[in-house]
């Protein structure tokens, strides 16, 4: 599979913020979900990526060509869904087709009906009309429509109910069948990720922790639940992560078929993104000071 | 470049169909009267401060518009280009109107059609300028100075243009060279290159921005 993005020492300071130096590759033909808190660097590695934001640092190459430079070359095969419905409200989506169609090269009337059609968007009727659901179905819509190699998702399943989000999964799964096309996908749903995601990266106050193929996560890690007695028994090293609450502990472990086996009468259950995330996030982390 | 073209003459020709279509009834008394010089001009240089404003401040309502803008195969020059093309369109269509109404009361009146060009080519310059000034401030303050800046320039021109014709303005020695064919072009010309050095003023105000 060719990378179809690679971030060398990307970095961004703000005054209240600094995304750490990121290193990443994305290969093609694959959904990569960006998963952290709120603040934690997603929207900025996004827009990095993008060229929308100046880099303090670093290299980004998409499609094996520097982004510096290439923005807008780059971007005819590149597609962003954001949080929000970004269209002018007064527009409909026959007014969008005919807009796109003279920014985009490789625009598709074609497949952008056929999307609205299977979305059920009405093609004459005015985006403020739409419900939200409606309105990120368009995004997506319009966002795939001229066949983008690299598909850029911000947060574009929050706040919609599930039977949308579903169909907006189904769609994703559709686009990438095509390996040509890759997607990378921040939410904060990881219950979406656990359903698309080849490869989950996990970004913490800047930080990029780690990234993972999701089937790794899922399983492999472990999240162990014993009393607080018990743990002081077990090794810190078995554990990536673990956090105390007044009842009990909750340890995470990349291994739970060796921490099974070395601790058997404790309870392990498999790790859920939210879990990891929760875990990493607000536990002590192995090689990290408590934040 | 095309397609946000469209998508500017879209909104635009959205929000101001009435308005527009109002711009051309208003040419027909004002040819009758003898005043499309400062009836047409007037009303025309009002509506190109409003379009004008208006097509910087349309993508300010729709909030997020600029996210879907940075992640487009368009430059920041050609982003802040196609709002001087609409603008110019729109000032060219309202030109065109503007002179051939100007021909007809010419004509009407006995006087050589070619007197209809000299005060065309002063609004059309007057509406250049306008331009020019109006995209960098609106970049660089938003709407919120930009257009009760322009407000006053407006009024401040049509006082100008009401002085000209009833208060015999246009027959003072500050006035009338501006009314005689060779400064009228040359007037023209001069406000071409203060277009394109507000288009480049404009686009570094809109890389600064935000990034």
């Amino acid at each position: 599979m060719d990378t179809i993005l690679r971030l060398e020492g990307v970095t961004r300071r703000f005054d209240t913020f600094t995304l750490q130096p990121l290193n990443r590759a994305l290969p093609g033909g694959v959904i990569m979900g960006l998963i952290g808190e709120n603040g934690a660097g997603k929207t900025t590695t996004l827009r990095l990526i993008l060229g929308a934001l100046r880099r303090d640092g670093g290299t980004v190459t998409v499609f094996g060509k520097p982004l510096d430079g290439n923005e807008a070359n780059i971007r005819q095969d590149v597609g962003a869904v954001f949080d929000e419905c970004c269209f002018h409200e007064s527009m409909t989506p026959k007014n969008l087709d005919t807009i796109f169609r003279g920014i985009y090269r490789n625009w598709n009337s074609a497949a952008f009906l056929k999307y609205c059609t299977m979305l059920q968007l009405p093609m004459k009727k005015k985006i403020k009309e739409f419900s939200r659901g409606m309105k990120m179905k368009l995004s997506i819509a319009a966002a795939i429509s001229h066949s983008p190699k690299l598909l850029l998702m911000d947060e574009a399943t929050s706040g919609l109910d599930p039977v949308v989000r579903d169909d907006v999964l189904e769609l994703l799964q559709e686009f990438v069948s095509d390996e040509a096309h890759s997607v990378l996908f921040s939410s904060h749903i990881t219950e979406d990720l656990e359903k698309i995601a080849d490869y989950v990266a996990y970004l913490h106050k800047g930080k990029l922790q780690f990234v993972r193929s999701k089937d790794t996560l899922l399983y492999e890690y472990g999240v162990v639940k014993c009393g607080k007695s018990e743990f002081t028994k077990m090794d810190t090293s078995d554990f990536v992560a673990w956090r105390e609450n007044a009842f009990e502990v909750q340890a995470l472990t990349e291994n739970r078929e060796a921490v099974r086996r070395k601790y058997p009468g404790c309870v392990i259950d498999q790790a859920g993104l939210e879990d990891i995330m929760l875990l990493y996030a607000k536990g002590n982390v192995k090689g990290r000071e408590r934040s | 470049m095309i397609g946000l073209l469209r998508k500017d003459l879209l909104l635009i020709a959205k929000r101001y169909k009435t308005s527009l279509l109002f711009l051309l009834i208003a040419a027909l008394p004002a040819i009758r009267r003898e005043r499309v010089d400062l009836i047409f001009g007037a009303y025309l240089f009002a509506s190109m401060l409003v379009i004008q404003s208006d097509l910087i401040t349309v993508d300010d309502d729709a909030k997020s518009w600029r996210k879907m803008e940075e992640s487009l195969p368009v430059s920041a020059y050609q982003i802040v280009l196609e709002k001087y093309v609409a603008a110019l369109l729109f000032l060219l269509v309202g030109g065109a109107i503007f002179l051939l109404c100007s021909v007809v009361e010419k004509m009407n009146v006995g006087k050589s059609w070619w007197l209809a060009f000299p005060s065309v080519a002063v609004v059309l310059a007057a509406c250049c300028v306008s331009l020019s000034l109006q995209i960098p401030v609106l970049y660089r303050f938003g709407k919120r100075v930009g257009i009760p800046v322009f407000l006053l320039l407006g009024a401040a021109a049509c006082v100008v243009i009401v002085g000209i014709r009833w208060w015999g303005w246009g027959d003072s020695n500050f006035f009338s060279p501006i009314f005689s064919a060779p400064i009228s072009y040359l007037l023209i010309v001069g406000t071409v290159g203060l277009t394109v050095l507000s288009w480049l003023l404009s686009t570094h105000i809109y890389r600064r921005k935000e990034r």
